[in-house]
């Protein structure tokens, strides 16, 4: 939050002296005097004047606040009783901005991130005493994220982002898709990365002395224990996970004779993947990269050579895949060689089965 | 429509990681024991395998109990979870099927270092029956938090 302005500031004083019902009607020089106890500055009466003028008639502040001046008590007050600029500081323009983000967030409502999110929001909004706009008329309904669907393990959001902000290490169970097994985890957890609709918990395993990440949807009864927490001092994980689409690198050792299987550490090891891209597909290319550090060469015909520096993941070669026929991997030759034998099999699965 | 059961959080008590055990069934894995003054929860994982067509079935039966070591004192299943009471069976259905699920019993003395976890006495490898799970290892026990 950034800090607050000297004039907000004088008008939380302001507010203060006026809601106070151990001294009603402040006069000038009581509202002077407090300013400069408050916050050790001398005002001339001329601020406090703009202060007060500026907190009843300022639409860009949004108080609006009923300040009047009685002859009879020679001080100020508010007409309303119950009013204070502590409820009511947001103007229209803050609450269509906080409308738009909870529309922005609606889409975790259904996959339960967090029980207490839509109490908040509908807590916030009752103290703010903002009148929710009807559903014909809320700003919400102007976007329209990608739905998400429940993903198994969203329940366990909370307590592990809960987890990672008090540093509490967590017991878990793990289940591997890939390997058919069950571990039980101790894990220093850092960070949650979404990728591809899945969220992933990352951290130090004890088990596999390295960080790693684990899907939510394979961890089971997560609970926090009393251990020692192992800090990450040395790498940067938001730009770890910068390096890849998606988070599922491929294991260094499988290039040479590649199976669609993942490495589930988190390690660095960037390569330059060179990709043919159709005319038809040119533009989509250009306007949107395929990777931040997408390089591109334009070709005579139109179409593109385009260059990528990552770590190759499965998701790569997912995206790669879905273009079909409209995007050739041109090196590295491994990659090259996978995709083709992908293709090749997925052809024949077509023709012969095994359904 | 039965009602799912919820497993409860865990508070207070220990969890022991990975324990050590004497011997053990083959078919499931003994994953983490939770010792609370509620009750020892007990997790398992169970990966069928290709011996059954369909993957086979997991039942447990509802006189389950544990046991320190050495000792006849009997603590008896109070509940289980993701796994249902014998005769009902739980069908994988398919021979990569996989399950987690947990056994509680009655809460035990923190001064106990060895249990037996019983299914059937005598029974054969298809009961899970575990001999000899040390609860006091240090390197694998730590406080809840």
């Amino acid at each position: 939050m950034p800090p607050k302005s000297e004039a907000v500031l004088r008008y939380e004083v302001i507010d203060r002296c006026l809601t106070n019902i151990y001294k009603r009607f402040p006069s000038m020089e009581d509202l002077l005097y407090k300013c400069e106890r408050e916050l050790k500055h001398s005002y001339t009466v001329h601020t406090i004047q703009r202060d007060i003028h500026a907190m009843k008639f300022d639409e860009d502040l949004g108080y609006m606040a009923p300040i009047k001046f009685s002859k009879q008590s020679n001080g100020y007050y508010y007409d309303d009783p119950n009013y204070t600029i502590r409820t009511f500081g947001i103007n229209d323009k803050e609450i269509e901005a906080i409308e738009l983000a909870a529309g922005v967030l609606q889409h975790f409502k259904g996959i339960k991130v967090n029980d207490t999110y839509n109490h908040a929001v509908d807590k916030l909004f009752s103290a703010l005493d903002i009148k929710k706009s009807s559903k014909e008329e809320s700003l919400a309904n102007a976007i329209q994220p990608e739905e998400s669907v429940y993903m198994r393990g969203m329940e366990h959001f909370e307590i592990l982002i809960n987890s990672i902000k008090k540093k509490i290490s967590v017991s878990f169970i793990h289940y591997s898709y890939e390997k058919k097994s069950f571990k039980t985890i101790i894990i220093h957890p850092y960070l949650l990365k979404e990728s591809n609709k899945r969220w992933y918990l990352v951290g130090y395993s004890e088990e596999h002395k390295e960080i790693r990440y684990f899907g939510l949807d394979r961890i089971y009864d997560p609970i926090l224990i009393d251990k020692e927490f192992v800090s990450n001092n040395k790498n940067d994980l938001r730009n770890l996970f910068n390096n890849k689409i998606g988070i599922n690198q491929i294991k260094v050792y499988e290039k040479k004779n590649f199976s669609l299987t993942a490495d589930e550490n988190v390690s660095e090891k960037l390569e330059d993947i060179k990709i043919w891209v159709s005319k038809e597909m040119a533009n989509y290319i250009k306007s949107m990269p395929l990777h931040a550090s997408q390089i591109i060469r334009e070709q005579e015909e139109g179409d593109l050579v385009i260059i990528l520096n990552l770590v190759p993941t499965l998701e790569l070669i997912s995206l790669i895949l879905s273009y079909g026929q409209n995007m050739c991997v041109l090196k590295p030759n491994w990659l090259k060689e996978e995709i083709i034998k992908v293709l090749h099999n997925s052809a024949e699965q077509y023709k012969h089965g095994p359904f | 429509m039965k009602k799912k059961k919820e497993v409860p959080k865990a508070s207070g008590g220990y969890i022991i990681s990975n324990p050590e055990i004497g011997s053990s069934n083959e078919n499931v894995q003994l994953l983490r024991i939770v010792l609370t003054k509620v009750e020892t929860k007990i997790d398992f994982g169970y990966q069928a395998t290709d011996f059954y067509d369909d993957g086979g079935w997991i039942k447990i039966n509802p006189l389950t109990f544990i046991r320190p070591s050495g000792s006849s004192k009997k603590f008896i299943l109070t509940n289980a979870y993701n796994i249902p009471f014998g005769p009902e069976v739980l069908q994988m259905n398919s021979t990569i099927g996989w399950r987690y699920f947990s056994l509680a019993f009655p809460p035990i003395s923190e001064e106990v270092d060895l249990i037996d976890l019983i299914e059937e006495e005598f029974g054969d490898k298809n009961d899970f029956n575990f001999f000899r799970i040390k609860l006091n290892e240090k390197e694998k026990k730590y406080k809840i938090y």
